[in-house]
C-alpha cells in the first residue's frame, strides 16, 4: 500500500495553490502536513481526497493512477477537521449513512457499525446526536466512520485543532495506534509542530504551495535546508544574527551557552517554566533567546558562547543552507 | 452539469417576467383594441404620443407616487417604533408579535373590504366617532380630498409588519457590546439611537424602503377593492388604470404602453431615490 | 419606562387588532342593527350572517377550499423547482451566482401585477383559463426568485464539510441532496414554503383575471367579487361574516409558524 503524489498542481484563476508537489507515503507510514495557514496543506489532502481536481500531475494509490477517479471510488477514510458529522444523525446513523448507500445488506450494516462502536467505545453514544456529545466524543465518531469505510489511505485534516490543550496531548497515542494498526498510508495535516513531530514518522513542510523540505522531525530540526524550516520548527524560535558577508548563522536557543568571556548582553525579559527558563536578551549582534535550566540564576554580567558546529548557515538571499 | 438544476426556475422566470415584458414593448407600438377588432396593428408609437398627452396617466401618476412616498414613509417610522418595541425584552413577546403580523398576512382584498365599512358613511364606526364628538359627518369614501388619505391607511395597517420584521432582524444584528460601550464612553439611549441604532440599521431600513416602494407603486388590489379608484379617480393608481384600459376599455396596446411607462417612471423613482439618499450621506460626511 | 412600554405594547395591539375585531362584532351583528343604531339588544345579535355566507351557492368554504388547492400546489412546486436552482446557486462560479443573485432580487422587486395582461394572453392562447391548477404555474414562477434566494442562502450557511463527507462516504448528488442537505435547510424550507403559500393565498390580479367561473374562485377574488356586486345596498353582515371567515385559516397560520414566518423574512431579506 502506497501513496505517490506526482507534480501534482492546482490553480485558481492566476493563483498557484499547489505548486509541482512531488510526495510519496509508504505503508504503514504517517506522512504530516505542517505549515501555515493557506500554505496548501489543506488544499493538498483535498486533491489527495479528490475533492478537487489537479490541473496538472498523478495521483497513484497503491500503484494505480486514481487522478480522474472520484471521491468515493478512491476508498478515502476521511476526518474532517470540523469532524463533519451530520447533525441531523444519531451516531449510529452517520456511522451506517455510507454502508447503506454502499449497498450493504442490513444485517452487515447492523454488525460492522456495532463492532467499530465497540473499539472506539461509543456503544452509550450510539444513539445520541453529534450535539449531545464531547469533543473528543465527536472525534471517535469521525475517526468511527473512516475506518468503517475500510480505506485504502487514511487523511486527516487538523483532527485535533477543535479540542482543548491536555485533551489533544492525550488522545496522540490512542489515535496514531488506531490509524496505523492495519498499515495504510497517512496523511496527517496539521499547524501545530509538536503535533506533527508527536504524530508522524515524517514532516513535509509546506509554504506557497511548495514543500519546502520533508524528513523524519530529527533531520527538520537538526538540518533545516532553508532559514524557513530553521524557524518553523522548533519553540522557542531559532535565533537568527545578521547576515555577514552574503550568510545569515542561525543558533538554537537551547545551544546558546552562559560562559565567562564571550559575546555580552543585556537582560530584557524572563519567563520562568518550571524545568527551563526563557531569556530575552539585546547583544550586540541583536536580540537573543536562550533556554536555560530552571534552576539557573541570573549572572551580573550575561556572557554567551557556542559551540561552531551547533551553527546553521544560509544564504542570505535565497535562505538556502549552505552548510 | 449542476448549473441544469438552475434551467427549470430560469425558464419559468424568463416565461413568466421576460415574455410579458418584450410583449409589452411589441404591443406598445401596436394598435391592438375593440376598434381594431383586436388585431394589432402597427400604429408608428401613437400610444405613446397619446400616453405623453393623457391627462388621466399624469394624474395618476402622481396620485400614485403621493400614495407611495407617504405610506412607504409612515410605515417606515412606525415599523421603527415597533420592531424597537420588540427588540426589548418582556414578557408575553411573542404573542404579541404573532399579532403584528397578522394584518400582514390577510388577504389585501378581505381587509380592504373591511375599510370600506369601516370608513362607510354613515354607518361606519368612524363617522359614528364623528358624531359622538358633533363633528360634521367626514364622507370619507366621497370626499375627492380625503379618500387617498384612507387608503394610506389601510395600505399602512397591512405592510408595516412586513417592514417592522425586516427591521427587527437588523436590530438583533447590532451587538449589545457596542451600545455598553458608548454608555461607558458617556452616552445616553437618544444618543445612542442617533449614533449606534440608526447607523447600523441603514441597510435594512434601504432595503426596506426599496422593497416598499416598488410594492407600493403597483398598488392594485387595495384601491380597486376598497374605493374602484374613486371618487373622480382621485385614488386610481397607475396598475389600476392600466387594468381598467385592459379589461373595461378593452385596448391592450394603449394598456400595455401605460405598463412599460408605469415601469419606467418606477426605475425612475427608484434610481432618484437612491441618488438622494446618497447624496445626503455624502453631505453628512462633508459636515462632520 | 415600564408603564411607557405597557402603552406603547397596548396601542400596538389596538392598531393590529381593532379593525379587525370590528368585523368579528359586525358579522354578528343583524343588518338593521347596523343601519339603525339605537335598535333593542334582542334584535342585535344573530349568526344570521355566517348561515348567509355558507349556504350561498356556491357556499364560502368553497373558495377556501379552492385557495388552499392553489396553495398546496404552488408551494410544493415552488419547492421543487426552487431547492435544486437554489442549490446549484451555490456551487457555480462566484460572479456568475452575483449576477443571478441581482437579477432574482430585481425581480422579487419587480410590482407584478404590471404583469398581469400579458399573462392573461398566455392563458388565453394556452387555454389556461378557469383551472386552478393551471393558476399555480404563473404563482410558482412569481415566487421563484424569493424562494430561490432564501433557499441558496440556507444551502450557502451550510459548513462545506458536510457535503464534501458525504462525497467521501460514497453519496451521489441525489442522496447527499436527499439524506444530507434537505434534512439540514429543512428551517429555511419551512419559512420559504408559508411565504410562498401566503402568496399564492392572497394573489389577487391573476386570479381575478384568470378565473372567471364562480365554484373556482379563490378567496380574495371571491370576497372582492362580493363587494363589486351590489354597490348600494352592501351587506355588510355577510361581508364580515366573510372575512372573518376567510381570515381565520390565516389567523391559525401566523400563530402555529410564527417563528419561521418570522426567521424567514429576516433571512432572506437581507443576505439574498
Amino acid at each position: 500500500m502506497s501513496l505517490i503524489l506526482e507534480n501534482i498542481s492546482r490553480r485558481i484563476g492566476r493563483d498557484w495553490i499547489v505548486r509541482h508537489l512531488q510526495l510519496e507515503v509508504a505503508e504503514g507510514e504517517c506522512l504530516a502536513l505542517l505549515g501555515p495557514s493557506g500554505c496548501g496543506k489543506s488544499s493538498t489532502l483535498r486533491l489527495i481526497a479528490g475533492l478537487d481536481q489537479p490541473n496538472e500531475g498523478r495521483i497513484y494509490i497503491n500503484g494505480k493512477d486514481v487522478t480522474s477517479v472520484s471521491p468515493v471510488n478512491r476508498r478515502i477514510g476521511m476526518v474532517f477537521q470540523s469532524y463533519a458529522l451530520f447533525p441531523h444523525l444519531t451516531v449510529a446513523e452517520n456511522l451506517a449513512l455510507g454502508l447503506r448507500v454502499r449497498k450493504i445488506s442490513a444485517n452487515d450494516q447492523y454488525q460492522r457499525v456495532a463492532s467499530v462502536l465497540a473499539l472506539m467505545q461509543l456503544e452509550d453514544q450510539a444513539n445520541q446526536r453529534p450535539a449531545q456529545l464531547s469533543g473528543g466524543q465527536r472525534q471517535r465518531v469521525a475517526l468511527a466512520r473512516a475506518l468503517l469505510r475500510d480505506p485504502l489511505i487514511y487523511l486527516l485534516d487538523e483532527p485535533m485543532s477543535n479540542l482543548d490543550a491536555q485533551l489533544r496531548e492525550d488522545l496522540r497515542p490512542e489515535l496514531r495506534r488506531l490509524i496505523l494498526k492495519d498499515g495504510q498510508p497517512v496523511v496527517y495535516v496539521t499547524h501545530d509542530q509538536h503535533e506533527a513531530m508527536a504524530m508522524a514518522h515524517r514532516i513535509g513542510v509546506m509554504r506557497g504551495g511548495q514543500i519546502e523540505q520533508v524528513g523524519t522531525p530529527q533531520e527538520l530540526y537538526h538540518q533545516p535546508t532553508s532559514i524557513f524550516v530553521a524557524s518553523f520548527i522548533g519553540r522557542p524560535q531559532i535565533n537568527l544574527l545578521p547576515a555577514e558577508s552574503g550568510i545569515i548563522t542561525a543558533i538554537r536557543p537551547e545551544d546558546l551557552k552562559l560562559c565567562t568571556q564571550g559575546l555580552s548582553c543585556q537582560l530584557i525579559h524572563r519567563e520562568w517554566l518550571g524545568t527551563s527558563q526563557l531569556w530575552l536578551l539585546e547583544s550586540s549582534r541583536g536580540p537573543l533567546r536562550i533556554i536555560t535550566t530552571g534552576d539557573t540564576s541570573i549572572p551580573n554580567d550575561i556572557q554567551l558562547t557556542w559551540l561552531p558546529e551547533k551553527e546553521h548557515k544560509f544564504d542570505a538571499s535565497s535562505g538556502l543552507r549552505c552548510n | 452539469m449542476i448549473q441544469l438544476l438552475l434551467l427549470p426556475a430560469a425558464l419559468l422566470i424568463a416565461l413568466v417576467f421576460g415574455i410579458p415584458l418584450i410583449r409589452y414593448c411589441w404591443l406598445s407600438v401596436h394598435a391592438n383594441s375593440v376598434v381594431t377588432g383586436l388585431v394589432a396593428i402597427p400604429n408608428h408609437g401613437a400610444n405613446w404620443l397619446r400616453l405623453f398627452n393623457d391627462e388621466r396617466f399624469w394624474q395618476d401618476s402622481a396620485q400614485t407616487a403621493r400614495f407611495a412616498f407617504v405610506s412607504v414613509s409612515l410605515e417606515l417610522l412606525l415599523a421603527l417604533a415597533i420592531a424597537l418595541l420588540l427588540d426589548q425584552r418582556w414578557r408575553g413577546r411573542g404573542v404579541v408579535r404573532a399579532i403584528t403580523l397578522l394584518p400582514w398576512a390577510l388577504p389585501t382584498t378581505v381587509m380592504a373590504l373591511g375599510w370600506r365599512w369601516i370608513f362607510n358613511t354613515p354607518y361606519g364606526p368612524i363617522e359614528q366617532l364623528a358624531v359622538l364628538f358633533r363633528l360634521p359627518p367626514l364622507n370619507i369614501l366621497s370626499n375627492p380630498d380625503i379618500t387617498w388619505l384612507a387608503t394610506v391607511v389601510g395600505d399602512v395597517w397591512k405592510t408595516t409588519p412586513f417592514v417592522a420584521l425586516i427591521l427587527l432582524a437588523g436590530l438583533q444584528t447590532i451587538p449589545n457590546d457596542l451600545y455598553e460601550a458608548f454608555y461607558l464612553e458617556g452616552g445616553n439611549p437618544r444618543a445612542a439611537f442617533f449614533k449606534v441604532t440608526l447607523p447600523l440599521l441603514q441597510p435594512y431600513l434601504l432595503l426596506g424602503l426599496l422593497f416598499r416602494l416598488a410594492q407600493a407603486f403597483g398598488v392594485f388590489d387595495l384601491i380597486q377593492v376598497m374605493t374602484g379608484g374613486g371618487p373622480a379617480s382621485s385614488t386610481e393608481s397607475l396598475a389600476l388604470y392600466a387594468y381598467l384600459n385592459a379589461m373595461r376599455f378593452l385596448d391592450f396596446g394603449y394598456s400595455a404602453t401605460v405598463m412599460i411607462g408605469s415601469f419606467l417612471l418606477l426605475v425612475f423613482i427608484c434610481l432618484f431615490s437612491w441618488l438622494v439618499i446618497y447624496q445626503t450621506r455624502h453631505l453628512r460626511g462633508v459636515f462632520k | 419606562m415600564i408603564r411607557t412600554r405597557k402603552l406603547w405594547i397596548t396601542a400596538l395591539l389596538l392598531w393590529s387588532l381593532a379593525p379587525l375585531l370590528w368585523q368579528v362584532y359586525t358579522s354578528f351583528c343583524s343588518n338593521e342593527s347596523l343601519l339603525h343604531t339605537l335598535t333593542d339588544h334582542q334584535s342585535r345579535w344573530t349568526l344570521e350572517n355566517y348561515r348567509q355566507v355558507l349556504t350561498a351557492n356556491p357556499p364560502f368554504w368553497r373558495y377556501l377550499l379552492n385557495s388552499a388547492l392553489v396553495g398546496i400546489t404552488s408551494t410544493g412546486l415552488t419547492l421543487l423547482i426552487a431547492i435544486p436552482a437554489a442549490y446549484s446557486l451555490v456551487k457555480v462560479p462566484r460572479n456568475v451566482a452575483r449576477g443571478a443573485k441581482l437579477f432574482l432580487l430585481g425581480a422579487a422587486l419587480f410590482p407584478y401585477v404590471l404583469l398581469f395582461l400579458a399573462l392573461l394572453e398566455l392563458a388565453r392562447n394556452l387555454n389556461l383559463g378557469n383551472n386552478l391548477l393551471a393558476l399555480s404555474f404563473p404563482y410558482t414562477a412569481l415566487s421563484m426568485p424569493l424562494a430561490v434566494l432564501l433557499l441558496s442562502s440556507a444551502f450557502r450557511d451550510l459548513p462545506s464539510e458536510l457535503e464534501e463527507a458525504a462525497r467521501v462516504e460514497g453519496l451521489g448528488l441525489w442522496q447527499r441532496l436527499r439524506w444530507v442537505l434537505i434534512p439540514l435547510i429543512a428551517p429555511a424550507t419551512a419559512s420559504t414554503a408559508i411565504l410562498v403559500f401566503l402568496f399564492s393565498w392572497n394573489e389577487y390580479p391573476i386570479a381575478l383575471t384568470w378565473i372567471s367561473s364562480a365554484d373556482l374562485l379563490t378567496l380574495p377574488v371571491a370576497i372582492a367579487r362580493i363587494a363589486g356586486s351590489s354597490v348600494y345596498s352592501i351587506p355588510y353582515g355577510a361581508y364580515a361574516a366573510a372575512t372573518v371567515l376567510g381570515a381565520l385559516p390565516l389567523l391559525l397560520l401566523v400563530i402555529i409558524f410564527q417563528r419561521q414566518i418570522v426567521s424567514g423574512l429576516t433571512q432572506g431579506a437581507i443576505k439574498g
